[in-house]
């Protein structure tokens, strides 16, 4: 681990979770991020995400034709608005401002009506359109008397099914009251900077797993905290600013940063 | 009162012709096909219905939003004439108008609820963690008032000889802001969502309303003219002249507001500097969805109503069940063509998304779904008719005038 994760993590060892006043943000470096996608492979496994559902994803953006073009890669992930639309407009109080300032969602309280997903200007909520790992019902075998079904694995292994531990129970998820180590279907899902990971003082696996430190997490209302001396150093931008939402994920340094006039390829002003 | 005094309905069901069996047959089979739709949804989850991450609001919203705007504006635009406005030229129409809105109430309730990801903990949920914030727990509160107003104004009609007018005027007083302030709130889901412009912010209420009290009209027309032909006790109680004066006019013009809202709404999207606005307003009508949001929505649904009611000559009893069954098809449309246009265009270029074009097909679960929707309205319509003297007069203290006597004028002022 390097010094400024190293920091990172110390800066969180002496944050409270619910501490009066904390207010958790994300800084994303765009100078720093190779569009590696270690972040999302991370969190997928970290949250036991099933294909095709990404609480941690990108925007791409190709501008001009070739040979005068422009790649633009923003990682994404929920920016745990201040000013949430999600948790406004939900009929349940499932979705609400926890701790931490974190957009939190209780799983028990959903009741699927996707308010939220047509709220949110991020297309940050996704829903578990069925039960997230249904493979791990089925009988058949890849190969037929050759391996197992995955049900079959799941009967050896003695899991019980109605019970709480199915073949995708996760144990890290339990830590926290708000999050369930087993997912289901019916109800929408979302970041929520892996508030698990966070009760035991460890940061989102995102910022853990980005192996150029493109990430840089902590309290925002902590005047020595890194992300507040990276925010007052560059000029800090969110996606969507005029949808007011307040996120509380920034990005720095754009990778574009006007070196070049877009689609000339000469060199911009200011350069 | 109810037919139990005279008629049951076996004698009604006996005294029938085959055609009633068939049509008893019909929405049986409306409830298999519904029953299909509601069971694999459970079972399987949403994952069998059509609606996507980018789309997750699909048919069975607008098919929701086409019922709970039904029931409100035939409230708002007819019953509530009468049982508030006392213009007594429509007080044949407040009965069964009362019935239909509450099952159209209940038949949008159905649909919305069997869309739902976990339908079964949906009103405990509401109960017991409200949010005030949120428009949509305030839709469920106003519109179950409104059904709460509804029954208890059908009870005093139905049970009550001589009701004291001013519990039903309390009544009918609740059971018309209620569904006001339920509509606009329903139309304020749609404008609070400020990432889709689509739905047109403050606007989205007043159009919602708009809309609601021509479909309304649409229905409780199309109803009582196809009633008229059936029963004798209907045509002695509501006049021709009801029909093509006062209720076609009304469509006319109900329509023509339709229009009006709908073009502005569309020219303002067209036109505006807000690329993701115009883009889903240029989609909607000039993309693959145009051929049934303006042919249908328009066209079909508003132009040809209103031409026909607008020319005296189409404007017979006819004339106004074709243009009230137009509109109601046209609306159902349109109500498709709103929800899902403000979800069109993609809001992010993530890869693993579609764009800059988000698109949606209903399912063949969603498609069942609707269909038990109208077989449940279909159904209680016709067990309310059974049951209930639909024609029998609104009555009060004062005036316990008999409606075998009682012979509407229909719109005289109107001409
Ligand atoms: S990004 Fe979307 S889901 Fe996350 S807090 Fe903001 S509105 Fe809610
Ligand atoms: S889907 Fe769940 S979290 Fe989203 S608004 Fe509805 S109840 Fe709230």
């Amino acid at each position: 681990m390097s010094s400024e994760s190293e920091s990172l993590d110390a800066e969180l060892e002496t944050t409270t979770l619910d501490g009066e006043g904390v207010d958790l943000s994300m800084v994303i470096d765009l100078q720093r991020c190779t569009g590696c996608g270690a972040c999302n492979i991370g969190c997928a496994q970290e949250n036991n995400l099933q294909e095709g559902m990404a609480y941690s994803s990108r925007i791409i953006e190709t501008n001009g034709e070739f040979p005068n073009v422009s790649y633009e890669y923003t990682p994404t992930l929920c920016n745990q608005c201040d000013d949430a639309p999600c948790a406004e407009g939900c009929p349940t109080s499932a979705l609400h401002k926890g701790k931490g300032g974190i957009t939190m969602h209780d799983h028990e309280t959903c009741i699927g009506c996707k308010s939220c997903m047509i709220n949110c200007p991020y297309d940050e909520i996704h829903l578990n359109e069925e039960d997230p790992h249904p493979t791990w019902e089925s009988e058949e075998a890849t190969i037929e008397s050759g391996t197992a079904s995955a049900r079959a694995v799941k009967d050896r292994a003695g899991v019980d099914d109605d019970v709480d531990a199915p073949a995708y129970y996760n144990p890290n998820r339990e830590v926290s009251e708000t999050e369930h180590p087993t997912r289901y279907k019916g109800i929408v899902e979302k970041c929520n900077f892996c508030v698990h990971r966070l009760e035991r003082d460890e940061l989102p696996r995102c910022v853990e797993e980005c192996p150029c430190e493109a990430r840089i997490f902590g309290d925002r209302n902590d005047p020595d905290s890194t992300v507040n001396e990276v925010l007052a150093k560059y000029n800090p931008d969110v996606l969507k600013a005029d949808e007011g939402t307040e996120p509380s994920v920034n990005y720095v340094r754009d990778y574009n940063g006007g070196s070049y006039e877009r689609g000339t390829g000469e060199p911009g002003l200011g350069d | 009162m109810s037919h139990a005094e005279g008629e049951t309905v076996v004698s009604s069901l006996k005294s029938s012709g085959k055609r009633y069996y068939a049509w008893l047959a019909f929405i049986g089979l409306g409830f298999l096909i519904g029953g299909y739709g509601v069971l694999v949804t459970l079972i399987e989850g949403t994952s069998v219905l059509g609606i996507t991450g980018q789309v997750p609001w699909g048919i069975l919203i607008s098919t929701y939003v086409f019922f709970a705007l039904l029931s409100t504006g035939i409230c708002i635009g007819i019953t509530s004439l009468s049982s508030v406005f006392g213009m007594e030229r429509y007080e044949p129409l407040v009965k069964r108008g009362v019935l239909l809105s509450l099952i159209t109430l209940a038949a949008g309730g159905a649909v919305i609820m069997a869309g739902l990801g976990q339908p079964v903990r949906a009103i405990p949920a509401m109960v017991l963690s409200p949010n005030p914030s949120a428009p949509m727990w305030w839709m469920i509160v106003l519109y179950s008032v409104y059904g709460g107003a509804l029954v208890a104004e059908f009870v005093l009609i139905d049970r009550v000889d001589d009701p004291p007018r001013r519990l039903s005027r309390t009544v009918a007083v609740v059971a018309l802001i209620a569904p006001i302030l339920a509509g606009a709130t329903l139309g304020a889901i749609f404008g609070t969502a400020e990432a889709r412009p689509y739905y047109g912010g403050l606007f989205a209420s007043v159009f919602l309303l708009v809309t609601a009290v021509a479909s309304g009209v649409a229905l409780i027309t199309a109803v009582t003219v196809i009633e008229r032909k059936l029963s004798s006790a209907t045509e002695a109680v509501v006049s021709e002249e009801l029909i093509t004066r006062t209720l076609g006019k009304y469509l006319g013009v109900a329509t023509a507001a339709v229009f009006l809202v709908t073009g502005l709404r569309h020219a303002y999207g067209l036109t505006a500097t807000n690329e993701a606005l115009a883009t889903a307003h240029q989609q909607m009508l000039f993309g693959g969805t145009g051929l049934w949001a303006v042919g249908i929505g328009m066209g079909v649904g508003l132009l040809v109503p209103m031409v026909l009611m607008a020319v005296p000559r189409t404007r017979t009893v006819g004339g106004v069940l074709a243009a009230s069954v137009l509109v109601l098809v046209g609306m159902f449309v349109s109500r498709l063509e709103f929800v899902l246009g403000g979800q069109v265009v993609a809001l992010t270029n993530d890869p693993s998304n579609q764009f800059p074009i988000a698109s949606y097909a209903p399912s063949a679960a969603e498609l069942a779904i609707v269909v038990m929707g109208f077989a449940l309205f279909a159904g209680l319509y016709t067990a309310g008719r059974a049951l209930f003297d639909l024609d029998e007069l609104p009555h009060h203290e004062e005036d316990t005038m008999s409606h075998t006597t009682h012979v509407p004028d229909g719109g005289e002022t109107d001409e």
